[in-house]
């Protein structure tokens, strides 16, 4: 596998930055820290830094969490990969996780409980969450996987 | 980088979590079996100071609510304190902030009634 080759945009002259995490709890504090060195980069406000390493942070989570619905066996050595492209107009990070699709064994599926007070699971409120959190949010799912795209436009004038 | 809780049994009933350092996918479960321990071992009114926390995802969000929810079942509260930034952040962004009572300082907590009145 490489994964240098991994869903690289090709219209820019880019500063690229790759990373690959297991897909467990206690590596995304590991993501979270290389966007606070991304994104530092950036003329950001502390607050759109940290917005932006909230919204990575919940796509790792939510690879994890669908992680965790599997066997131990079939998610064993699988990663997340973020590949980050600062462009001339905006800073894209690209989340790739292997986790396959959740097997069809609703008694597993539902072991999550869902949230009180109308919020109806943890990933419905995420996935709103991060609409709110950067300027572009897509998801996709291929290759057996999924891969989430952040797009969060630059300040005026910056120059990469 | 990790999550730091304190506990402080302050009277009867009351049980103060002073919180810090980052809630998420990792660490807040260990805050979740702290409530839950906390509200199983009958405590009826719960503070947690949250001044000292630098960042909380939506997993850390959903430990808070079913703990708030849990509470309320036993007819107890959960009071938060001094959110820092990120949570009112997050707070703000999912629309909870009014599930829950917030006070400024843990004085104005203690002072407040140990029964749910949401």
């Amino acid at each position: 596998m490489s994964y240098a080759t991994t869903v690289l945009p090709t219209h820019v002259s880019p500063s690229v930055v790759t990373l690959v995490i297991p897909c467990k709890p206690e590596y995304v504090a590991v993501a979270r820290l290389a966007v606070l060195g991304i994104a530092g980069r950036i003329p950001w406000s502390s607050d759109e830094v940290e917005d932006l390493r909230l919204a990575v942070g919940e796509v790792c989570a939510d690879a994890i969490e669908r992680a965790s619905i599997h066997e131990t066996e079939t998610v064993a050595g699988v990663c997340i990969e973020l590949v980050a492209v600062i462009s001339t107009e905006s800073l894209t990070i690209d989340i790739r996780d292997h986790v396959p699709p959740p097997p069809f064994e609703p008694e597993k599926a539902a072991k999550h409980e869902p949230l009180p007070y109308g919020l109806h699971d943890r990933q419905e409120v995420s996935d709103a969450l991060i609409t709110e959190l950067v300027d572009s949010f897509e998801r996709s799912h291929e290759m057996g996987g999924t891969v989430v795209r952040l797009v969060k436009r630059l300040p005026d004038g910056f120059q990469p | 980088l990790n999550l730091h809780i304190d506990t402080n049994d302050s009277e009867k009933g009351t049980l103060t979590f002073n919180v810090s350092g980052e809630v998420d996918v990792f660490s807040s479960t260990e805050l979740k079996d702290a409530l839950e321990h906390a509200i199983h071992q009958g405590s009826t009114k719960i503070i947690l100071c949250m001044s000292g926390v630098e960042y909380i995802d939506s997993t850390g969000l959903g430990v808070l609510i079913n703990a708030m929810k849990a509470a309320k079942e036993k007819e107890g509260v959960l009071i938060i304190v001094s959110p820092s930034p990120r949570v009112v952040r997050l707070f703000d962004l999912t629309g909870v902030t009014s599930l829950f009572t917030i006070c400024d300082t843990l004085e104005d907590a203690n002072q407040s009634e140990a029964t749910s009145t949401k």
